[in-house]
């Protein structure tokens, strides 16, 4: 094992028994090592104080604002599309049906089948072919 | 307002009140996390409107997620893993931005926010020193150090966040440390 992960491990408190000891011959032996040792655990103490912070008063009421704010967005925005798509399609059906209505009342004389005399539809004759092959 | 309860109830608990609709469930959750939150945000970013900003979209993003939490990892753990993310984003946004306007880059130093308010002036001053010379250090060191010492995971567990084998935390937060030693004698002399 390295120094400095055997150090990290001590600093973690996860060093075996038998490395630790390794890990205290060294240090008793290398004055640069010890040296490195005591820096190094002044840092991680420095940081773990960095740990207690918070941010400013009434964080959470400020998360739940935003939270209310982008379903109050998502419900308008779902109430704003039900309702176009409730009237589009209404008002769609609703035409069909008119136009329906007048092909089989008295639109124009078609001869067809039912679908195609509702829909307005000319039955295909050959004249019509000709006609698209020329456009 | 306080929305914690001397009887604490369970994490899970209150997880399953906040899935029903219950916002102050929810807002008992954010008061318990919110310190884990902002030392991950602040100790990537630094203190300042970044980090809020930080801070809220993690729990919003808790929120919309929550229905899918089945609890694998811890909620801790799982707030972290989403901060790191948005933090290592606001970034590189701001790494964009410094670019776009060269001359306005962060300085290394900032004066105690406030935010932590103590009596020990010099043992501020030493945090306030040391979380400047995080910010010199680059994104995967500056998460690990993050990570391991200041949020205070273990070396395990900061591999599950950051999905890397522990002898990378390992090897990364040893680079860092002698990073972080050499800014700190620079910033003495």
């Amino acid at each position: 094992m390295k120094d400095s992960e055997a150090l990290l491990r001590e600093l973690e408190d996860t060093l075996s028994t038998d490395r630790r000891r390794e890990l205290e011959n060294a240090l008793g032996q290398r004055p640069a090592l010890a040296a490195k040792r005591l820096r190094w655990r002044r840092i991680a103490q420095d940081l773990s104080r960095a740990r207690n912070v918070t941010f400013a008063p009434m964080f959470a009421d400020r998360v739940l604002v935003r939270i209310r704010e982008a379903r109050i967005g998502e419900d308008s925005m779902y109430g704003h599309l039900r309702w176009m798509f409730l009237r589009v399609a209404t008002g769609g059906v609703a035409l069909a049906l008119a136009l329906g209505a007048y092909n089989a009342a008295g639109g124009p004389e078609l001869s067809g089948s039912v679908i195609e005399t509702l829909f307005g539809m000319p039955a295909p004759s050959l004249e019509s072919a000709i006609m698209l092959t020329e456009l | 307002m306080n929305y914690a309860s001397r009887d604490a109830p369970a994490d899970e608990e209150i997880l399953e009140r906040a899935r029903s609709g219950e916002d102050r469930a929810f807002a008992i959750l954010v008061e318990r996390y919110e310190g884990i939150v902002a030392a991950t945000a602040i100790g990537m970013l630094g203190p300042g409107d970044d980090a809020e900003d930080v801070g809220q979209e993690t729990f919003i993003r808790f929120h919309r997620s929550m229905d899918r939490f089945r609890g694998e990892s811890s909620i801790a753990t799982y707030l972290t893993r989403i901060a790191i993310n948005l933090s290592l984003t606001a970034l590189k946004r701001r790494r964009k931005w410094s670019e776009r306007f060269k001359g306005s880059e962060r300085r290394l130093e900032y004066a105690i926010d406030g935010q932590n308010p103590a009596h020990d002036l010099e043992r501020d001053e030493r945090v306030a020193r040391v979380r400047a010379a995080i910010e010199a250090l680059s994104l995967p060191h500056r998460t690990v150090v993050v990570l391991r010492l200041i949020d205070g995971y273990s070396t395990r567990e900061t591999a599950e966040i950051l999905q890397v084998p522990q002898g990378t935390v390992m090897s990364r937060l040893a680079r860092a440390m002698d990073q972080l030693e050499s800014l700190l004698k620079e910033m003495d002399t």
